[in-house]
C-alpha cells in the first residue's frame, strides 16, 4: 500500500471508522509488532506494545494530520511505546528476566535481526523488509544521504548472512 | 542464504503470527475531531514523463509461452513457455492447465519483477491470457509503452507473443492471447501492433525441465553459470542501460524545450511579437497558425509529460509565461547546450557510457536531474557509476547487491512516474481506427 493510501485510511479512522481502524491495524500489525520485537525481545511485552501503539493511535487519531506521512507518524508511536517499555524496565530495576530464556523463539530470523544488529541497522532493514519503504523514503525520513542508507543496509544484510553461514 | 531470501524469512516468520485485537483495543473508542479534519495543502508533484517521444517502435516484446497440455493419446506432460520481451523480460512456464506456475527473469528489468512477491504471487495461477495483460499494464506502467506513438513517422509499439511447446498448441490459445493485449491497449487508447507466433520447444521435455530448475531471478543464474565475473559484467550492464536511459529522457526534454524556443523565436521574426503575445487574429493567420498549433501543441506535451506549465497565451498572462519560459530555458537549456553532442552520442549508443570520465560522472548527475529525475536516487547511481570507472570495485558481491537494491529503488520510481501518465483518461481506439493504425504500419 502506498504512502496516499495510508493517508487515506488514517483519514477515515480520524473522522471515527471502526472499520478503517480494523484495516489499518490488519496491514501495519506485523510491522510494529516487529519493530517492539527489535526492542524488546520479549514476544508478550511485544504484543502489549502493538496493542498499546495502536490503543494510542486511537486516542490521538484527532491530532493526526491528514496530507502528512501516516506511515511515518504510525513507526514513530510504535517506536516510542516500545522505548518506553525500555525504560519502564529500567526503572522498576528487574531482576527477572524479559528475554524468553530457555524457551525456544517462534521467531528466530527476527531474533537473530534483533542480537546482531545495530538499533539504527536494526531499523533501517525493517523500515525496508517490513514496512515497505524504499531505501530513498528511509534517507528521507532520517535525514541521511541516501548511499549512507544503502551501505548500512548492505552492512547489515552481510552480517545476518555471516552468522547465517555460520550457523551448524 | 541471499539478502532477498532472509528478508522473506523474517515476513513470513511475521505473517504466521496471529496478533489479534485485544478486547481493551476493540472497546476503545476513536477521539474524534469535531470539527472538519484540516487538509494540509501538499504539492503533488506531477511526476508525468515523456516515454520517448521521439521513438521508434517501443516495447518489442516477445512473449514464448511454455504450456503444458495434456495430449489425447497419452497424459504425457506437454509443457511450453511464454517469453515476454517487453522489458522486463521473463519466461512464464505454464502448467498442464495452461496456468502460470513460474515466472524466470531473463534480464536485470525482469528481477525487479520476481522480487515483488506481491506481483509473482499474482501471476501464479493465471492464464497465459491474464498473465500477459498483467505484464503488458506492468510495462506500459513502467515507461516502456510509447502512449503518443501512432503509427506516424514509422513511431509504434509492438508485442511480439511466441508460444513455444513439446506438443503443438491450438491456434486459438495463441489468438486468444493476442486479441486480448490488442483489446486491452485498445480500450486504454493505445496503439500496440501484436504479433503471435508458436512453434515447437527445442529439446522438448528436457528444455521445459531446465526451465524449472533455472533460478527465477537473472543475477542469480548468471552467477551460477558464469561466477562472479559474469554477475559483475550483468550488474555493470544493467548500470549503463539505466544511465542511457536517463540521458536519453534528458535529451528529448532538451529538444522539446529547445523546440519551443525555436518557434518562439521565429514567430517574434515575423509577427514582431512572440508566441505568447500573439493577438486571436495573428495566431490564425495564414502566415503563423500552423506555427502556432505546432507550439501549443508542444507546449500540452511540455505540461502533461513534464508538468511545466507555460500555455496560457493573451496579453497579461502571456507576456508572463513569455518570461518565465525564458527563465525556464536559462536555467536548462543553456547548461545543457555544451553537452548535447554527448548526450546524443551516449542516447544514440554512438558512444559507450563506459567511456564516461569521471568529471562527466560528475556532470551526469547535472544532466540527469535535468531530466526531471531526483538528484538523491541519482546519487548511488553515480556512486555506481564511480567504482566502475575507476574500476574500484574490490567486492563483486556487495556491487552486485548494491545494483540490485538501485534497480528495484529505480523500478519503483519509473512505476510511479509512468503509471499516472497511463492511467490518464484517453478515448479508446475504435475498430475502423485500430484498422486504419494496421495499414498506416503496414500489418494489415
Amino acid at each position: 500500500m502506498n504512502e496516499r493510501l495510508w493517508d487515506n485510511l488514517m483519514k477515515e479512522v480520524a473522522r471515527g471508522s471502526e472499520r478503517a481502524f480494523e484495516e489499518l491495524y490488519e496491514g501495519m500489525k506485523r510491522g510494529v509488532f516487529a519493530l517492539a520485537y527489535s526492542y524488546l525481545r520479549n514476544y508478550e511485552d511485544s504484543e502489549d506494545a502493538l496493542q498499546e501503539t495502536f490503543l494510542t493511535i486511537k486516542r490521538k487519531a484527532h491530532m493526526y494530520e491528514v496530507g502528512t506521512n501516516a506511515r511515518a507518524w504510525i513507526f514513530q508511536i510504535a517506536k516510542n511505546v516500545a522505548l518506553d517499555e525500555l525504560r519502564r524496565r529500567k526503572r522498576r530495576m528487574e531482576t527477572e528476566s524479559f528475554k524468553d530464556e530457555g524457551v525456544e523463539t517462534p521467531l528466530p530470523f527476527l531474533e537473530e535481526l534483533t542480537v546482531r544488529l545495530s538499533e539504527e541497522e536494526r531499523e533501517i532493514v525493517l523500515m525496508h523488509a517490513v514496512w515497505g519503504y524504499k531505501h530513498k523514503e528511509i534517507a528521507e525520513e532520517k535525514g541521511l544521504p541516501l548511499g549512507t542508507v544503502t551501505w548500512k543496509y548492505n552492512e547489515a544484510i552481510k552480517k545476518l548472512r555471516k552468522e547465517q553461514e555460520e550457523q551448524p | 542464504m541471499k539478502h532477498e531470501d532472509f528478508l522473506k524469512q523474517i515476513n513470513r516468520e511475521l505473517d504466521g503470527l496471529s496478533l489479534p485485537m485485544s478486547e481493551k483495543l476493540k472497546a476503545e473508542p476513536i477521539s474524534v475531531n469535531s470539527e472538519e479534519i484540516p487538509l494540509r495543502k501538499r504539492a503533488w508533484k506531477r511526476r508525468f514523463l515523456s516515454i520517448g517521444a521521439g521513438a521508434l517502435a517501443a516495447g518489442v516484446a516477445l512473449v514464448c509461452v511454455l504450456v503444458n497440455l495434456p495430449t489425447p493419446a497419452a497424459e504425457t506432460e506437454s509443457l511450453a513457455c511464454m517469453q515476454m520481451d517487453i522489458n522486463p523480460s521473463v519466461t512464464l512456464v505454464l502448467d498442464k492447465a495452461g496456468k502460470v506456475s513460474r515466472v524466470v527473469s531473463l534480464n536485470a528489468d525482469g528481477d525487479t519483477l520476481v522480487c515483488d512477491e506481491a506481483f509473482v504471487a499474482e501471476m501464479i495461477g493465471q492464464t497465459a491470457t491474464a498473465a500477459a495483460k498483467k505484464l503488458a499494464e506492468r510495462a506500459a506502467k513502467s515507461g516502456y509503452v510509447n502512449l503518443q506513438a501512432n503509427g506516424e513517422n514509422g513511431e509504434y509499439n509492438q508485442i511480439d507473443v511466441r508460444f513455444e511447446g513439446v506438443n503443438d498448441l491450438p491456434q486459438e490459445e495463441v489468438e486468444g492471447v493476442k486479441n486480448a493485449l490488442v483489446d486491452f491497449f485498445k480500450e486504454k487508447g493505445v496503439y500496440v501492433y501484436v504479433q503471435a507466433s508458436k512453434g515447437l520447444l527445442e529439446g522438448g521435455l528436457s528444455t521445459f525441465n531446465e526451465w524449472q530448475q533455472r533460478p527465477s531471478s537473472f543475477f542469480e543464474y548468471t552467477k551460477a553459470q558464469s561466477g562472479e565475473t559474469g554477475a559483475r559484467e550483468a550488474a555493470e550492464g544493467a548500470v549503463y542501460e539505466y544511465t542511457k536511459d536517463i540521458l536519453v529522457s534528458s535529451m528529448e526534454k532538451y529538444e522539446l524545450v529547445a523546440k519551443i524556443d525555436e518557434n518562439d523565436t521565429l514567430i517574434e521574426e515575423k509577427a514582431g511579437v512572440g508566441y505568447w503575445t500573439l493577438s486571436a487574429g495573428q495566431r490564425e493567420s495564414e502566415e503563423l497558425s500552423s506555427l502556432c498549433l505546432e507550439t501549443a501543441r508542444l507546449l500540452e506535451t511540455l505540461y502533461a509529460v513534464y508538468g511545466e506549465d507555460y500555455r496560457a497565451v493573451g496579453s497579461i498572462t502571456g507576456a508572463v509565461n513569455a518570461v518565465a519560459f525564458k527563465g525556464y530555458c536559462s536555467l536548462y537549456l543553456q547548461p545543457l547546450e555544451d553537452e548535447t553532442e554527448a548526450l546524443r552520442s551516449y542516447a544514440s549508443g554512438e558512444a559507450s557510457v563506459g567511456d564516461f570520465t569521471m568529471s562527466e560522472v560528475i556532470d551526469f548527475v547535472t544532466l540527469a536531474t535535468a531530466s526531471g529525475y531526483g538528484a538523491d536516487l541519482l546519487e548511488g547511481l553515480q556512486s555506481m557509476l564511480s567504482f566502475l570507472i575507476s574500476d574500484a570495485v574490490t567486492e563483486v558481491e556487495s556491487f552486485v547487491q548494491s545494483a540490485e537494491i538501485f534497480l528495484g529503488d529505480w523500478s519503483t520510481e519509473r512505476y510511479e512516474r509512468y503509471s499516472a501518465a497511463f492511467d490518464l483518461e484517453r478515448e479508446a481506439i475504435g475498430d475502423e481506427e485500430y484498422e486504419a493504425f494496421l495499414a498506416t504500419i503496414q500489418k494489415n
